[in-house]
Order: C-alpha cells, then structure tokens, then sequence
C-alpha cells in the first residue's frame, strides 16, 4: 500500500511540478526513478513488475501517448535492470547512478520503440535531449535518496 | 511473478482494444490531486516571475509605459476604425461576424512524456467539449486543440506539440505558412514563401486557413528568420505566446468544429 502511495504521489508530481520544469526535451520521470530506488536497495526484478505496470497506467492516462507505452516501457526496464544487476553489483551505493544512467536510456529506447510500432506520433530522441534525461534522473535519484527513510525502507 | 505477467497481458489487451475504462478511472482519481498541483506550481511561477520582475523593475517599468503609449495610440485608431466599420457594413447590408461560445476550463495536468505535449482540461463529453474544437487562453491566444475526450475531462494537444499544424500569417503582413512544435519551447514556421516579407519579433496569428483554428488568435512572435541558399522555402522560429505552465484557465470553442 505504502508503495502504491508513493508511485501515486510520483505520477502527480511528474505530470505537473516536474513537467513544468522541462529543459531541452526531457523532464525528471520521477516513477522511473522511483522503481530504479526500490530494485537497488532491496528488490527483485519480477517483484517490481507490478508497482511499474500500476505506475505506468497511471503515467499512461496523464499521458498523450498511446495507452501501454508508459506501463510497458517501465516493465521491460525492470527486466532490463534484472540483467544489469548481473554485471554491476549493488552492494556500492555509487553504483545506483550507473543503474539510473542506463535505466533513463534503456527506457527512452522503449518508448521510442513502442511510439514507432503504435504509429502514434514521431519522435526523436537527441543525444544531447538523453544527456540532459540522464542527469535529470540523476539528480532526482539523489534527491529521492535522501528521502529514503519514507519511501524506500 | 503470475501477477505480472496477467498484468502486461491486460496492458497489451488495453492497447490493442482501448483502455477507456482504465483511464478514465485512473483520471477520476488523479485529476484532483493533479489539479492541486497545477495550481501550487502555478503560483511558484508566479512568485518567482514577480521575484525576477522585482530584479529588472525599472527597466520593465520603463519598457511597459512605452508599450501603454504605443497601446493607447492604436486604441483610439481602434476604435475610429470600428465605428467606420460599422457604418459600411450598415450601407453595404453585411452582417457583423459571428461571436465564438466559449466555453471555461482549468488544465489539471500536464504530459509527463517529453517527446509530447498535452495537457488534461476539467471538461469532458458531458460538457458538450467534442474531438477537433480549438483551446484558447484569456487575451485569445491559442492553446491547441481538443485531441481526446473523456466523459469529464479532455486532452489538449498544445500548439508546442510537433504534429499540431497550424496555418497562419504575421498580422502585420499577412506572410503565411504553417507552424508546428520544435525543440527547445519554440514553435516553428514552414513553407513561408522565400521571398516573402517577415522580421523578427512580429506577431504570427491563425489565418483560419486549415478550418481547424478561427482567424486572428495569437500564436506566437518571430524569433529567428532562416533563409538557406537553394530551398524554395523559408523557416522561422517564433516564441509561443501560450506560456503552458502559468497559464491554467483556458476556453474551448465549442461552435467552430468544421
């Protein structure tokens, strides 16, 4: 319940304060971010499928985009993130922004992907736009984890 | 691990079928909170808009006195002109055009995909709002258009949004073309005739050309003219005057749908 809250209050916030702050295409996507969190300190890949495909349905009805991209898109990087784990441990907590970066990137891909199949409108994706992506989600990870205590434990 | 996979099953059901139910669920439950949001973040800009307004006082002060002695200039030509109007639609037996019915709405939210740009307005089928009618803010400026319709909400795709075509001209000039979302909140102008005439920080309107906007809402200013060697056209880069995120009241024209 704690988490479904959490995914909740990151839906609103990324559809209203963080959308506002938008800077060369990208914004935070504070749910992704938030998945990201629960994967690295204490979750399983197939554990977070659910809380991705609920946080993802509520991205999707905010959303302009074709139902599904967002609540698939956040899936396949939670699987994505199960591989990952094989190659980068997560004992180091330095680790968590290696896990972020790729996340970002692993996910754009997916709804560049998704976007294309459904036809839906054309997008592009531009290094500099994931640069900046990335260091967003960057950022929020550090922000998120030092509210740590109220959403991750 | 069961769950999950039901989970992605009921997605792709979703997509392929249409997720109405889920959505409008999902908005039902969301859109308080978002519109909260919107608002709080609404009055942050604010705020921190009359804090850098506080910064620059006296030049803005200074800059805003000479744009009022400009306006009231063009006021009193105004209203000669109108008056002159008037009369010759009177002589010439032709009546006045057509008020628009609008229509108020609040934006609750805001897209949280990037690659887009949409925004979730209070009113919905049930408030006579129908796929296709033009958005426009106070001042009659655009918005977008109603792409979506819910029973008690409406998607707006914003003018800023890439495949949102509009057909307009600069007011002062009439040079046409047709503009479009571009990176960076910018909007862009295409086939603009190359030899036609258009400077920076002229105002571009709708020409009413495309049947989907009236004629003569704000769309936004030149910013950068670009004119290559060899293309039969011109590109500009203009400024939206929709600023999206202090702009939460809006109106949909409910009578204009061609």
């Amino acid at each position: 319940m704690k988490k479904f809250f959490a995914l909740f209050a990151a839906a609103v916030l990324q559809a209203t304060l963080f959308a506002s702050l938008e800077f060369y295409g990208a914004s935070l996507d504070v749910v992704l971010v938030l998945l990201v969190l629960w994967f690295f300190f204490h979750g399983r890949w197939m554990e977070l499928i659910m809380p991705a495909l609920v946080g993802g349905v509520l991205l999707d009805a905010l959303s302009g985009a074709p139902f599904g991209v967002f609540s698939l898109g956040l899936a396949a990087t939670m699987a994505f993130l199960g591989f990952c784990a094989l190659l980068f441990p997560r004992e180091n907590a330095a680790h968590l922004i290696v896990f972020v970066a790729l996340a970002t990137v692993w996910f754009s891909l997916m709804v560049f992907i998704l976007l294309k199949v459904t036809g839906s409108f054309e997008v592009q994706i531009t290094l500099l736009g994931a640069a900046v992506a990335v260091a967003y989600n960057i950022a929020g990870s550090v922000l998120l984890y030092s509210l740590r205590k109220w959403i991750i434990t | 691990m069961w769950g999950g996979a039901l989970g992605v099953l009921l997605v792709l059901f979703g997509m392929v079928f249409g997720a109405a139910p889920f959505e409008n669920a999902a908005l039902a439950a969301l859109s308080p909170f978002t519109g909260a949001m919107v608002w709080v973040t609404d009055r942050f800009a604010e705020f921190f808009g009359a804090m850098a307004q506080m910064k620059n006082g006296y030049a803005e002060n200074e800059r805003l006195k000479e744009e009022n002695q400009k306006l009231i200039g063009i006021a009193g030509a105004y209203e000669d002109l109108k008056k002159e109007n008037e009369l010759l639609r009177k002589q010439l037996q032709v009546s006045s055009p057509k008020a628009l019915t609008l229509l108020e709405a609040r934006v609750v939210s805001f897209d949280p995909l990037s690659a887009s740009s949409f925004a979730l307005i209070d009113k919905g089928t049930k408030d006579g709002v129908a796929e296709g009618m033009p958005v426009v803010r106070p001042g009659n400026a655009l918005a977008g258009k109603i792409s979506k319709t819910y029973a008690r909400f409406s998607r707006v795709m914003l003018v800023s949004d890439k495949e949102n075509k509009v057909s307009v001209k600069s007011a002062a000039r009439d040079t046409s073309g047709v503009l479009s979302g571009a990176a960076g909140n910018l909007l862009l102008m295409e086939l603009i005739e190359k030899n036609a005439p258009l400077d920076e920080g002229e105002l571009m309107v709708t020409s009413g050309l495309d049947g989907v906007y009236p004629k003569n809402l704000a769309v936004g200013w030149v910013k950068e003219v670009v004119s290559r060697e060899g293309d039969i056209f011109k590109q500009a880069y203009a400024r939206p005057v929709y600023a999206g995120f202090s702009e939460t009241q809006v109106f949909v024209i409910s009578d204009y749908i061609r």
